[in-house]
């Protein structure tokens, strides 16, 4: 079993197979990350593209000692805050629920019911800010510390902890919702 | 410590993502104050339920799709050409913009004084406003009487009185 560092290396040599040895751990990871950052999996799949082009094209960049973990994924958060940005989906998406919520009113329970377990997920999202979605998501999904998120994210811990917080209080509201409205119709 | 600290810091408490000393200090709050326990509680199992549904909900690459993905950024084919956004090189276009802009008034200002001083272009006007300024008038009206006293200042302050 060859170290990340050997495979690193091997990769820049042009070894293609180690390229892809090195990623294979992180692939189911680095696609749920952007299946919730994005909420969708063909613009999930675009930021993996980008993200892992992105990790050759500068792989030569990748310091010794540095964690490659935290380095993909901050390819990975960087990528996604890109594409939102440029296909202006994190107001779009806002605004489509904002809109989505009168309709769905009392239909969110049912929504719920029915839907998978992705889609709870979604909805508990939605109101997050890209910022906060992916304190969230690092944290609570990857089970990075505060301050190897900080690190991924380039900021603060104390920033860090206010996205965390402002995150988890959307979640629970939006919880509380779900299951208010759940428990009216009981 | 109080409710309204203590509500603030429930989000973090859930996840255990407090320092020890402020997680014993809610905790004993906690067991006095049974809104802000019920307000924990409530962040609690959201918490735990949607770290459940996420742990559940896991997506992985077909074979195939992951080995093209691959190939592809070996090939350096992104299906995005670039996702970093115009606007930021349209920023750095702009800031040099406005650099370039500054530099250029500011060395044409410098050259404008340097010729003035050479050769002494715009004198007249400095000399005409140095003989205005040998005096100076101060006028006073009176609203009820409609009296106008008229003070003029020499340079050296001597007043001649106008009335």
């Amino acid at each position: 079993m060859k170290s990340e560092e050997e495979l690193v290396e091997e990769a820049l040599n042009g070894n293609h197979a180690s390229f892809e040895l090195l990623l294979r751990p992180y692939r189911q990871g680095l696609l749920n990350m952007a299946v919730r950052m994005t909420g969708n999996t063909e613009d999930a799949k675009e930021i993996c593209q980008a993200a892992i082009t992105k990790v050759y094209k500068y792989l030569k960049n990748f310091r010794k000692g540095q964690s490659f973990r935290n380095w993909l994924l901050k390819i990975l958060v960087n990528s996604s805050y890109d594409l939102l940005r440029q296909k202006k989906r994190a107001t779009e998406i806002i605004e489509s629920q904002k809109n989505a919520d009168q309709v769905r009113g009392s239909a969110v329970e049912e929504k719920f019911l029915q839907s998978e377990i992705r889609e709870k997920i979604q909805v508990c999202l939605q109101d997050l800010t890209p910022k906060e979605k992916s304190a969230f998501l690092l944290r609570d999904q990857e089970g990075y510390s505060i301050q190897e998120t900080s690190e991924v994210l380039g900021c603060s811990p104390g920033s860090v902890r206010v996205h965390l917080s402002r995150a988890r209080k959307k979640i629970r509201r939006r919880f509380q919702k779900i299951y208010e409205n759940k428990e009216a119709r009981a | 410590m109080k409710c309204k600290k203590v509500c603030r810091l429930l989000p973090l408490l859930a996840g255990s993502d407090l320092p020890p000393r402020e997680n014993e200090e809610i905790k004993a709050h906690l067991q006095i104050c049974a809104q802000c326990q019920r307000e924990y509680e409530s962040y609690l199992l959201s918490y735990r339920k949607t770290k459940e549904w996420l742990e559940r909900s896991q997506e992985d690459w077909p074979e195939e799709e992951w080995q093209g993905l691959i190939q592809k950024a070996i090939q350096g084919e992104e299906l995005v050409p670039s996702l970093r956004p115009r606007w930021r090189l349209k920023r750095a276009w702009a800031y040099a913009l406005i650099t370039g802009a500054a530099v250029i008034l500011s060395l044409f200002i410098m050259r404008f004084s340097i010729f003035r001083d050479k050769t002494g272009w715009g004198a007249k006007e400095d000399a005409d406003l140095a003989i205005q300024q040998e005096s100076i008038s101060m006028t006073m009206v009176s609203h009820e009487t409609g009296l106008k006293i008229v003070w003029f200042f020499n340079k050296n302050f001597e007043i001649k009185e106008e009335k």
